[in-house]
C-alpha cells in the first residue's frame, strides 16, 4: 500500500494532476451552484421564452464565475498548465456564455414544469372529484334511501323508487349541493392522497405516449430530481480524475455529463422495465447523439491537438467544434418550452397517477356515510330534514322515528310544488343553481340580499326559469361574457334585476322567453338598454303575497 | 395528431367514441359531460377540433358551448353528432350554427369513418369558416318551412293552441290553420283512436331520435 502511495506521488505530474482535480471540484462546485440558484429565479418566468439579452447576461456571469474559480486556483497553486493562463480563461468564458444559458433554459424548463405539475394536479382533482360526485352520489343516495326504506318499512320496490323519485325531483334543487360537499370532500381526501404519489418523482414511462416533450421532460426529470444521487457523483467523481490525467480534455462540460447520467440511468430502466414502446426510437436516437456528441467529440478533438500547441489557429478551431456541437446538442435535448407544452406534459403525467376504483369506492363510502350529517347542519328544509331524518333513523334501527319521517315526507310531497318560496336560502340555492351549467362559457356573479323570509306569489321553479332564461337570451342573442344577477326585497315585491354586457337589442324581444317573465311576475318586469353603463338590464318582479 | 375533444353527456356513447377515434389517429384529450368541464378543458388542452353532442341537458346546448369555444379558440374545428336529424328542428332562437362547422346525424352515419373524416374536415374549414355550417345527409323528405319546424316543436314541448298563438304572436284561427297544414304535410290523419296533436309530437320525437 505504502508503494502504491508513493508510486503515486512521484507520478511526474501528480502536483498537476492535484491541482486540476481540485480545480475542477471546486470550478465545479461553483457552477452547480449558480446553475441552481439560477434555475430557481428561472422559476418566476411564466413567460413562453426568455430575452435574448436575459440568456447572455446568465451566460456571461456563469462564464466569468467558472473561468474566475479555476483561474484563482491556478494562480493560488502556481501551476505551470499546458495552456496559458489568458487562453484557458478566454476559452472557458466563451464556451460558458453559449452553454450555460442553454442549461438554464434546461432548468428553467424543469422548474416551471414542477411548478404546472402542482397546479394541474389540482384543477384535475377538482374536476375529477366533481365527475365523480355527480356519477356516484345519486347512485348512493338512491341505493341507501330504497334499501333503507324497503328493509325498514317493507315497502315494496316500486313504492320505495316511488318515494324516491318524488323525493328527488322536489329536492332537486338541493341535489347540486349535496354533489358539491360530497366532490369537496372527495377532492380533500383525493389530493392528500396524490401528494403522497407526487412526492416520487421517478419518471414514468407509462405517461410517455411518445410524445417528445413528456420524453425530455422526463430525462430532465431524472436529473434534476436527483442531483446528488451516487450514480451522478460517482460519474463527477471519476471524470475530474480522469480529465487531468488526460491532460487534454479540460473542455468537457459536466452538466453534459448529468444529462448523460440521467440519461442512462433513465434508459437502463426503460430496458428493465421493458417499457420502451412508449418511447420513439428517433427521440432516443437523438438525444444519444446529443448528449454523448457533445462530450465525446470535444475530447477527440482535444487528442488531435499536440501538447503546447502555439497555434492559435488550432485553439480556436477547438473551440469552434465545441460550441458548435454544444449548441446543436443542447437544441435538440432542449429547447425553450412553451407553457401549453409544459401543461400538457404534465396532464399527461398526471392522469396516471391515480388511486385504484377500490381504493375511490372506499374513500366514496366514507364520504357518504357522513354527507347527510353535514348537510343537516345547514340547511333546514323540510323536505331535505325528512330525507335526512329516514337516513338517520333507518342507520339506528328505529323504525317508528323512520315512520313519522315517511310522514314528514308524504306530508310534504302533497303540497303543491309550486308553492311561494319563503326561505331566502332556497331562493338563492335555486338561482345558482340554474346558473351552474353556465359557468365557465360565461361569468356570473350572483348576489342576494333577501335575508329573512318572505313571501311571494311566484314559486321557486318560476324564478328558477326566469334566471334560466334571461342567461339564455344574454349570451345566445346578447353574446355576452358577464352576468350579473341581484336580488332585493323591496317593499311590496321581491326584485330580481339581471344585468349584462352584452350587444343589446333593437326593440322588446318577442317570442317564449318573454312569456315566461309575463307569467311569472304578472306582467311587472322590463328590460332595456343603459346606453351609459353598455349594459342590458332585465327587473323582474314578483309581488309579495 | 389532431387533438380531440369529445362533449358527450351520454357516458357510454361518449366512451366509445373516445376509444374508436383514438385509433383513427385522433389524439383525444379529454371527454367532457357538461360545459363548464368542456370550457376548462378547452382551456388547458388547447384541441384543434371539438366533438359535440347538442343535448346536454339542461343549461348551454351544444351550440351554445361551440359559440364559446370560438370565442376562445377562433380557428378549432366543430362537429357536432347529435339524434337531432335536422337542425332545423332545434331550437336555436334565431341563431345560426357556427360557421365552418359540421352537423352530423347520429342516425345518418353507419361507420365511425366517416366521423374521423368529419371531423379532419373540420379543422380545415375552420382554417377560414368562409363556409356555414355544412348539414351532412340531410333528409330532403323533411319539407317543412322554418315556420313549420318551430310549431312541431311548440307541439311538442306540449304548448296548447292558445299558448303558441300568443307565443308567435298570432290569431287562433291562424294557429289551428298552421297546425292542419302540417298534419297534411306530415301525412298525419286525425282519427279517432290517434289524436292528431299525439301524432305530431311523436313524429317530432321520432325526428330526434328520442323514440
Amino acid at each position: 500500500m505504502v508503494s502504491v502511495i508513493s508510486r503515486i506521488t512521484s507520478f511526474p505530474n501528480f502536483r498537476i494532476f492535484l491541482a486540476e482535480t481540485i480545480m475542477q471540484l471546486v470550478g465545479l462546485s461553483a457552477v452547480y451552484a449558480f446553475w441552481v440558484s439560477t434555475a430557481r429565479a428561472l422559476t418566476r418566468f411564466d413567460k413562453d421564452q426568455l430575452t435574448r439579452v436575459q440568456i447572455m447576461v446568465i451566460g456571461a456571469i456563469g462564464g466569468l464565475l467558472m473561468a474566475g474559480s479555476q483561474s484563482l486556483l491556478s494562480w493560488i497553486f502556481d501551476v505551470s498548465l499546458q495552456l496559458s493562463f489568458t487562453m484557458r480563461a478566454i476559452g472557458n468564458v466563451v464556451v460558458a456564455a453559449f452553454w450555460l444559458p442553454l442549461q438554464s433554459v434546461v432548468v428553467g424548463n424543469f422548474r416551471r414544469y414542477a411548478k404546472l405539475k402542482r397546479e394541474v394536479r389540482t384543477e384535475i382533482l377538482q374536476q375529477e372529484s366533481v365527475q365523480f360526485a355527480r356519477s356516484r352520489a345519486l347512485e348512493e343516495y338512491r341505493r341507501k334511501i330504497e334499501e333503507g326504506i324497503q328493509d325498514s318499512l317493507k315497502l315494496t320496490t316500486s313504492q320505495a323508487h316511488s318515494l324516491f323519485e318524488s323525493l328527488k325531483s322536489k329536492g332537486s334543487q338541493r341535489l347540486p349541493e349535496y354533489l358539491r360537499v360530497i366532490s369537496d370532500e372527495y377532492f380533500r381526501l383525493t389530493a392528500h392522497k396524490m401528494d403522497s404519489k407526487i412526492k416520487i418523482r421517478q419518471p414514468k414511462f407509462a405517461n410517455l405516449r411518445g410524445n417528445f416533450t413528456n420524453f425530455r421532460l422526463a430525462v430532465l426529470e431524472s436529473v434534476m430530481t436527483r442531483p446528488l444521487n451516487p450514480g451522478w457523483f460517482a460519474t463527477v467523481i471519476v471524470v475530474t480524475i480522469i480529465v487531468p490525467l488526460t491532460a487534454k480534455a479540460e473542455y468537457i462540460l459536466i452538466p453534459e455529463i448529468a444529462l448523460a447520467t440521467g440519461l442512462s440511468t433513465f434508459l437502463v430502466q426503460g430496458t428493465l422495465l421493458k417499457s420502451f414502446k412508449f418511447i420513439k426510437k428517433r427521440q432516443i436516437m437523438a438525444t444519444l447523439l446529443a448528449t454523448t456528441g457533445s462530450i465525446a467529440i470535444p475530447i477527440f478533438i482535444a487528442r488531435l491537438i499536440p501538447n503546447n500547441d502555439p497555434k492559435l489557429g488550432n485553439h480556436i478551431a477547438y473551440l469552434v467544434v465545441v460550441i458548435t456541437v454544444t449548441c446543436l446538442g443542447h437544441i435538440a435535448q432542449a429547447g425553450i418550452l412553451k407553457e401549453s407544452e409544459l401543461r400538457e406534459a404534465a396532464i399527461n403525467d398526471l392522469t396516471e397517477l391515480r388511486g385504484t376504483e377500490k381504493e375511490q369506492n372506499a374513500e366514496f363510502s366514507k364520504i357518504t356515510r357522513d354527507w347527510a350529517k353535514y348537510i343537516h347542519g345547514n340547511y333546514t328544509t323540510k323536505l331535505e330534514a325528512a330525507a335526512l331524518a329516514i337516513e338517520t333513523a333507518i342507520s339506528t334501527d328505529y323504525t317508528e322515528a323512520t315512520e313519522q319521517a315517511i310522514r314528514e315526507v308524504e306530508k310534504t310531497l302533497k303540497l303543491d310544488s309550486t308553492r311561494s318560496l319563503s326561505n331566502p336560502q332556497i331562493l338563492l340555492d335555486e338561482v345558482q343553481d340554474r346558473c351552474t351549467n353556465w359557468q365557465g362559457l360565461i361569468q356570473i356573479n350572483i348576489q342576494s340580499q333577501v335575508r329573512s323570509e318572505i313571501s311571494v306569489v311566484a314559486s321557486i321553479r318560476d324564478v328558477g326559469d326566469c334566471v334560466e332564461e334571461a342567461i339564455l337570451n344574454a349570451v345566445r342573442h346578447g353574446d355576452c361574457t358577464l352576468v350579473e344577477i341581484e336580488i332585493e326585497e323591496k317593499e311590496l315585491h321581491l326584485s330580481l334585476v339581471v344585468t349584462n354586457d352584452g350587444v343589446g337589442f333593437s326593440n322588446k324581444p318577442q317570442g317564449f322567453g318573454s312569456s315566461i317573465y309575463e307569467e311569472a311576475t304578472r306582467g311587472d318586469w322590463k328590460l332595456w338598454r343603459d346606453e351609459k353603463s353598455k349594459r342590458t338590464i332585465l327587473e323582474l318582479n314578483f309581488a309579495k303575497s | 395528431m389532431p387533438k380531440l375533444l369529445i362533449v358527450e353527456n351520454d357516458a357510454f356513447a361518449g366512451n366509445f367514441m373516445y376509444k374508436s377515434l383514438e385509433s383513427y389517429g385522433f389524439s383525444c384529450v379529454s371527454l367532457a359531460d357538461s360545459a363548464p368541464f368542456a370550457m376548462r378543458i378547452l382551456r388547458q388542452t388547447n384541441p384543434d377540433v371539438a366533438l359535440i353532442d347538442i343535448e346536454l341537458g339542461g343549461g348551454p346546448n351544444g351550440i351554445d358551448l361551440a359559440r364559446a369555444f370560438r370565442k376562445v379558440k377562433a380557428s378549432i374545428g366543430i362537429v357536432f353528432l347529435t339524434s337531432i336529424v335536422d337542425p332545423r328542428l332545434i331550437d336555436l332562437k334565431g341563431l345560426e350554427l357556427p360557421d365552418g362547422s359540421i352537423y352530423l346525424s347520429k342516425s345518418s352515419v353507419t361507420d365511425i369513418t366517416e366521423i374521423s373524416e368529419s371531423l379532419q374536415e373540420s379543422i380545415n374549414l375552420a382554417k377560414t369558416n368562409a363556409l356555414p355550417c355544412i348539414v351532412k345527409h340531410q333528409d330532403s323528405s323533411l319539407n317543412l318551412t322554418k315556420g313549420q319546424f318551430e310549431l312541431i316543436r311548440l307541439i311538442a314541448e306540449g304548448l296548447s293552441n292558445k299558448e303558441i298563438a300568443r307565443t308567435k304572436f298570432v290569431t287562433l284561427k291562424s294557429t289551428e290553420n298552421s297546425i292542419a297544414r302540417l298534419a297534411k304535410k306530415l301525412d298525419l290523419k286525425d282519427t279517432n283512436t290517434n289524436s292528431q296533436r299525439v301524432l305530431i309530437a311523436k313524429r317530432y320525437f321520432q325526428m330526434i331520435g328520442k323514440v
